[in-house]
């Protein structure tokens, strides 16, 4: 009774949020429910546990959260003909958040699978009330150091979070092999951990030059660290075949059977979060058919390599939040010859405070990319030449940060505009590249932090679900 | 001009670079290049130095002109505090001879007397800045609180440079946006010991601070110098946005070889954006 009256408050909650446009209310619902009726989770956990077959997933780590589960979701879709999925697609996976997504569900919970991502912190406090049976960790990598305090910190409350987990229910643990701090990661026993790892460094069939760059290279230790023990029967390798600038092939292999899987989404990053997604149903006992064919049907988070239509400009979204990510991401995109930067770079709480990243991210590549490219046009374009032409727009609260970045890692002054207003920023972007229609620029590329991110899908908020901005977009 | 060549000294770059420390390498190195001086960065590792051949007694630190050290994680602070304490005669030599020296973070740490961890156990530092760094105490299960965020600080450290520039150059002195009219510091601080600089010491506070906590909290003070090394908090990368600060450590470094440029050959053409990145940082909460 109380439970149920705790769920309404909090629909009635997201309703009234939704109806004065306060947000998407993701966080606030939960806080609500869960102040009415503190075991809210706990007895949802209850009523889960009570069926054997549940499929209870949570994702954790620091890179490849939202799209690892939405790869998970979409095999799930493959794999299940029921609907009874919580889910916090909506991003929020802070405790409350995931309070929220328990509201969000319209249904038995007797009868509810659950795929969440959870917030490396937050995932201690998670698991004291919601037991999963498959936990995932994607990676450890600096992110957000004024919030965990140190790398080594982030790996102390994964463990911590262990602990916690392993205490009452069985449960598999799915790492990634290819991270050294994952791959050492204490647990009571072994016999419960599935290993996913990524093979790139056989001869790759690559289109044209697009090579994989030696720095690029995923976990530096891959390749140096000999093989520790690891049960075949639970390792999951992945052969990469093609990486494109929209798409990558690769096959799966799981106990000698092999699968080749095309993935609808760009970078080695996007492969290893594959990886992660088909461990999950590999280790469940789904067949290899049904895990290719749920990859491939993915498409996208928003923000996450999408493409979009702003002002009749095709636009692509990549977030960028710490170091390694936004270096990938730029090794990604150096590679389109003729597109404007747009880069928004926010300092709030969930952004990190401490911008110093911004240093350790190669964006050395991207400028160098670019002169070469604008070098090999400068005859095509001479009537542009003596002016300046602007090719990187930074905006939002360190669009200064962002802007001084550029010029110590090779710009020139003129080519960088600096508007740190978001709404200026697009609409200078924008017009900048539909007033020199078939000059030079055709597309724009969005590399935001994850606020700026938000405030971009609120900007471009036309569509009830902020993860699925359809591609043509009318203003 | 073409002669002119720079070595910078970076210490332990693979360990300690937990911050964006490459963004302080960068700016000395552009902005030194942008007045045409060649600048080569010498990368100094782990027991890099010091085998048992005689002849080879120094670090290479002795045929450098601006040395930087910077942050780590506690594991990787320990892993080189042996290995630096071991090079203190040449670090030292350095230092007294007027090398351009900025520790950041970590590093500065390291400079100090000693830390003291939280159980009360000391680890020795150079000691060749007269400060000391104390853990603070994790009791009564509180959490231990981390000194983060923006810092904005007047600068006590003297910009010689500046000085003399504003004095040579009147006509550049009215221009709005230059960085020789840069007088406070701004960076980001995220650290858990608390520095103390000693009294009636020849180590002087670097900047003292108007938004942030700085050394500790308490006595607001940021950072400590002697001479020209300068241990400081603040990272963000520190130097691209404070660049009045570059070109008195390039300054620095070019006298003590007995370089001198021209007032207007330190004028660096479209160079406005550092400054004005420097004065968004000031409101920066």
């Amino acid at each position: 009774m109380r439970q149920s009256l705790a769920i309404f408050s909090a629909r009635l909650c997201i309703y009234l949020l939704k109806f004065f446009k306060l947000g998407n209310g993701s966080s606030l619902p939960g806080r609500v429910a869960l102040k009415l009726f503190p075991k809210l989770l706990l007895q949802a956990n209850q009523d889960i546990l009570s069926r054997q077959d549940a499929l209870k997933v949570m994702v954790s780590g620091t890179n490849g959260k939202t799209t690892s589960v939405g790869l998970i979701d979409s095999i799930y879709e493959v794999t299940q003909n029921k609907k009874n999925l919580i889910s916090n697609r909506l991003g929020a996976n802070l405790y409350y958040g995931i309070a929220t997504a328990f509201c969000n569900f319209r249904g038995n919970f007797a009868e509810a699978d659950f795929i969440l991502e959870v917030d490396e912190a937050a995932l201690k406090t998670v698991v004291k009330h919601i037991k999963p049976n498959f936990l995932a960790f994607t990676n450890i990598f600096r992110d957000q150091l004024d919030r965990f305090g140190e790398i080594d910190a982030t790996k102390n409350l994964l463990e911590e979070a262990l602990k916690l987990a392993d205490s009452e229910t069985d449960f598999n643990l799915i790492l990634n092999y290819d991270d050294i701090k994952l791959r050492s990661i204490s647990t009571k026993t072994n016999d419960n951990i599935y290993f996913f790892r990524l093979i790139t460094n056989e001869a790759l069939k690559l289109s044209s030059e697009k090579v994989l760059d030696k720095d690029s290279s995923f976990f530096e230790e891959n390749y140096l660290d000999k093989a520790s023990a690891v049960n075949e029967n639970k390792l999951i390798t992945g052969k990469l075949k093609i990486l494109e600038t929209k798409y990558s092939v690769f096959d799966l292999i799981f106990r000698g059977e092999s699968i080749e899987v095309t993935l609808n989404l760009p970078g080695v990053y996007n492969v290893y979060n594959a990886l992660l997604a088909a461990s999950v149903f590999l280790a469940a006992g789904t067949g290899l058919e049904k895990v290719a064919q749920g990859l491939t049907l993915y498409r996208g988070a928003f923000g996450r390599s999408q493409t979009i239509n702003i002002n009749g400009v095709e636009s692509n979204i990549y977030l960028i939040k710490n170091p390694k990510g936004c270096s990938e991401v730029l090794h990604l995109v150096k590679n389109d010859k003729n597109s404007l930067y747009l880069i928004i770079i926010n300092d709030n709480y969930a952004d990190g405070r401490d911008v110093s990243w911004l240093w350790d991210a190669d964006f050395e590549a991207l400028i160098q990319q670019n002169q070469k490219d604008n070098a090999s046009t400068e005859n095509e374009a001479c009537e542009q030449s003596n002016q300046s032409r602007v090719n990187y727009v930074c905006s939002g609260r360190r669009a200064y940060d962002m802007a001084l970045r550029l010029k110590y890692a090779g710009a020139k002054s003129t080519e960088i505009y600096v508007e740190a207003d978001m709404q200026s920023a697009i609409d200078f972007a924008s017009n900048y590249i539909s007033e020199r229609e078939s000059q030079i620029k055709n597309s724009l590329n969005i590399l935001p932090t994850y606020t700026a991110l938000l405030d971009l899908e609120k900007k471009l908020s036309l569509t009830t679900s902020p993860l699925e901005i359809s591609p043509h977009l009318h203003h | 001009m073409s002669s002119k060549i720079l070595k910078i000294a970076h210490f332990y770059p693979d360990l300690l670079n937990l911050y964006g420390d490459f963004g302080n390498i960068l700016a000395l190195k552009k902005r030194a290049e942008w007045r045409g001086i060649e600048v080569e960065i010498v990368n100094i590792h782990l027991k890099s130095t010091r085998t048992n051949n005689d002849s080879e007694k120094h670090t290479e630190l002795n045929s450098c002109d601006i040395a930087f050290i910077g942050g780590g994680q506690d594991k990787q602070q320990m892993a080189v505090a042996e290995d630096f304490l071991a090079k203190k005669a040449d670090i030292l030599e350095a230092v007294e001879t007027g090398m351009p020296f900025l520790a950041v973070c970590g590093g500065y740490q390291l400079l100090g007397k000693y830390y003291e961890t939280s159980e009360g156990e000391q680890i020795s530092g150079l000691n060749i800045l007269d400060v000391l760094t104390k853990a603070q105490k994790r009791d009564s299960g509180k959490k231990q609180n981390r000194l983060i965020g923006n810092v904005v600080a007047d600068l006590h450290f003297p910009l010689k440079l500046a000085q003399y520039l504003n004095l040579k150059l009147s006509e550049y002195r009215s221009e709005t946006k230059n960085c020789f009219n840069l007088k406070t510091v701004v960076g980001f601080e995220n650290h858990s010991g608390q520095t103390f600089i000693e009294e009636n010491s020849k180590t002087k506070p670097f900047a003292k601070v108007k938004t942030g906590f700085g050394n500790n909290g308490e006595d607001g003070f940021e950072g400590a110098y002697y001479k020209n090394l300068i241990g400081t908090y603040l990272h963000g990368s520190l130097l691209p946005k404070n660049p009045h600060l570059v070109d008195e450590l390039l300054y620095q470094a070019l006298k003590r070889r007995n370089i001198f440029l021209d007032a207007k050959e330190w004028l660096i053409p479209n160079d406005t954006l550092e400054a004005e990145a420097h004065e968004r940082a000031l409101s920066l909460r």
